[in-house]
């Protein structure tokens, strides 16, 4: 008869076991805490209470120390970057809990059975991945490869290198039953099939597997690790012993496991985790001598059914307030901006991208980069491509309250500069998110009538002006303001003003307006008669050389075929007889280039 | 009791193997980081004490 918080604890050590190599997928929604990390606390609390009742301590102190130095070192100071004070001390008292409660020998193969299926669980998932459309934990912007339950490519590779040489270990293992020995071997073959799938991905593009950067290469963090070595290698060392003096059993297979992930584990460096501390306790048990004793038990069922559940809600909704899956990519985007990670942020936006194409997040996320950047017109781009109607994949785009805060941040830094170097990023920004009569009422504050342009420039001045804004819905409302207002704003924008020869009016043009707007990837071209409308688009891909501001582009000239203007070296605009834009294939790479230009002739 | 220590020091020698063989393969493998990280380090604690 076994009391009830040594019942609490088997159930616990079990839930540990199955659940460790879940991963992220093993978070409980809304709590956001894993299954491992609460059953470790449930084992500390129960350790203190048996401490407590029993005053007998199940670790021996060769193990007690190292850990105990561990767990200080931990309090004193951060090692691994992501870590908080508590996690090293956590990692010790959940070894030193899980030590005392495993019963013995038996339950270690059992708790590693336990592992080995729920690797088997995962490695299915991850081969099965791709057809079911679940979406990767771990993955690259430089990479093909993607993973399914750990955090990086290193835990992935590694947690499925421990499946194999566990699911090996435990197939040898006389000790098991032959159902258990056959579905260890299973397993094991499974991890491999799911390394060797991605390998063509993990190697292309000479993709990195190793996120050990921040690395322990410096004082006092290399004597941690060297501490951690000591631990491991004693741990060895037991196994190796318990071979030679007791009954063999599995001793010697375990040693090759420990052998192997220390190996893989230096290779492809990853902080150690909850699953990392199990296997060590587990082998540390292991290797204590053996006490011949009916070892208590608890059915895994009723332990493996919670876990499992979770895991399915898991894989396919992603948890806006889940800090620990890779998926809600938005949540460490804050912090990441606010400490000036931006390079860092974007790689990881490109790589969601990579991964799901039509993310709306984002573009979101992209337009607050450009802003820190001081590039209002790159925000406005991507806060457009953000608001643009279409379904969320991973999460939902910005909220009203989020588009808000935003656009006000775009407004303090778009007014901070001068009027003519303004742009319209502001403008555009408003009429993404709906605010049209604000868009049009703050862009009529920049029109001072002057009262130049004649009463038929409206319309392809209007038209130029909403192409610029992206809206060309809007450009029946500005046909309403008067020319001279909106000649006005087009020349805050950049532009030239220019008489239009009389031989064209004799042909019916009673204005002309040419203009270049340069997009991220490409350099648009347009022109507005009162009559027509023409243009084209060249890939910035291919440009050479920059276009020359609108002041110095080709005059209006009369050739044979017709009126024609030049920009540059780069495009030529025929205006009559036939209105369009023929390039030379050489333009400009758009370093120095303003966002906008036009050129304007005018009676 | 003598048969428990004897299996101490067999464990403790093996340990000792065992953690020689992982700290070279560590500095083997990170030899140019480690390097740098511990004597940058040290470097800076000497240069802190007045001694550098």
């Amino acid at each position: 008869m076994i009391s009830l918080t040594e019942r609490i604890a088997l159930c616990a050590l079990y839930t540990v076991a199955l659940s460790w190599p879940f991963y992220v997928l093993q978070t409980i929604p809304f709590v956001f805490v894993g299954f491992a990390a609460l059953s470790v606390c449930a084992l500390i609390l129960c350790m203190g209470v048996d401490l407590a009742r029993r005053h007998r301590f199940r670790v021996p102190f060769e193990l007690i120390w190292p850990v105990g130095v561990l767990c200080l070192a931990g309090l004193l100071g951060k090692f691994a970057p992501s870590a908080g004070w508590f996690v090293w001390p956590g990692y010790a008292l959940g070894f030193l809990a899980i030590m005392h409660w495993l019963p013995g020998r038996e339950s270690v193969l059992r708790g590693l059975w336990a592992s080995v299926l729920s690797i088997g669980v995962v490695a299915v998932l991850n081969l099965a991945r791709p057809w079911l459309g679940i979406v990767p934990t771990a993955f690259l912007a430089m990479s093909d490869a993607r993973f399914l339950g750990p955090e990086s490519f290193a835990e992935s590779i590694g947690l499925f290198i421990l499946g194999c040489l566990l699911g090996l270990a435990l197939f040898q293992n006389k000790g098991l039953s032959t159902a258990q020995r056959w579905s260890s071997f299973v397993a094991a073959v499974l991890a491999v099939a799911a390394i060797v799938v991605q390998s063509p991905g993990l190697f292309s593009n000479g993709a990195p597997i190793s996120d050990f950067s921040a690395g322990p290469f410096g004082l006092p963090a290399f004597f941690v690790i060297a501490l951690l070595f000591w631990l491991t290698a004693r741990i060895g060392a037991k196994l190796a012993v318990s071979y030679f003096e007791d009954e063999p059993g599995a001793a010697l297979a375990l040693l090759g496991v420990l052998a192997g992930g220390m190996l893989a584990m230096l290779v492809m460096p990853s902080w150690p985790n909850l699953g990392h501390v199990f296997l060590l306790a587990a082998f540390a048990r292991y290797g204590q001598p053996a006490v011949k004793r009916v070892e208590p038990s608890i059915p895994l069922r009723g332990v493996a059914i919670p876990i499992l559940g979770v895991v399915a809600v898991n894989l396919f909704v992603i948890f806006p307030g889940n800090p620990w899956d890779p998926r809600n990519y938005a949540y460490d985007a804050a912090s990441m901006l606010a400490s000036g990670q931006v390079d860092t942020l974007a790689a990881r936006l490109e790589a969601v991208d990579r991964m799901q194409q039509g993310e709306h997040r984002t573009h979101f996320l992209r337009a607050q980069i450009r802003l820190r950047k001081g590039d209002p017109e790159g925000a406005a781009d991507a806060l457009i491509l953000s608001l643009a109607p279409g379904t969320p994949r991973l999460l939902p785009g910005p909220s009203p309250k989020e588009t808000d805060r935003f656009l006000a941040e775009l407004r303090d830094n778009c007014s901070a500069l001068p009027e003519f170097s303004r742009g319209l990023a502001y403008e555009r920004a408003l009429l993404a998110a709906g605010q049209r009569v604000n868009a049009l009422a703050l862009l009529r504050l920049r029109a001072k009538n002057t009262g130049e342009a004649p009463l038929e420039s409206r319309h392809p001045l209007a038209k130029a002006l909403a192409a610029f804004l992206g809206a060309p819905s809007v450009a029946e409302e500005l046909s309403q303001w008067e020319s001279g207002e909106l000649l006005r704003v087009l020349e805050t924008l950049g532009s030239a003003v220019d008489r239009l020869p009389e031989e064209l009016q004799a042909r019916g043009v009673s204005a002309l307006v040419l203009t270049a707007e340069k997009g991220e990837e490409s350099l648009m071209f347009r022109g507005y008669t009162n009559a027509d409308s023409f243009g084209g688009t060249i890939l910035r891909a291919c440009l050479e050389s920059g276009l020359p501001h609108a002041e110095s582009w080709g005059a209006l000239r009369l050739t044979d075929g017709g009126w024609e203007c030049r920009f540059g070296e780069q495009a030529l605009a025929r205006i009559w007889p036939a209105p369009e834009v023929f390039f030379t294939g050489k333009a400009c790479a758009g370093g120095s280039m303003p966002r906008y230009q036009a050129r304007i002739w005018l009676p | 009791m003598r048969d428990a220590i004897q299996r101490m020091k067999l464990e403790r020698r093996i340990a000792g193997i065992f953690v020689l063989f992982f700290v070279a393969v560590f500095i083997l493998i990170y030899r140019n980081a480690v390097i740098a990280g511990l004597f940058r380090k040290l470097a800076s604690y000497f240069v802190a004490g007045g001694v550098l």
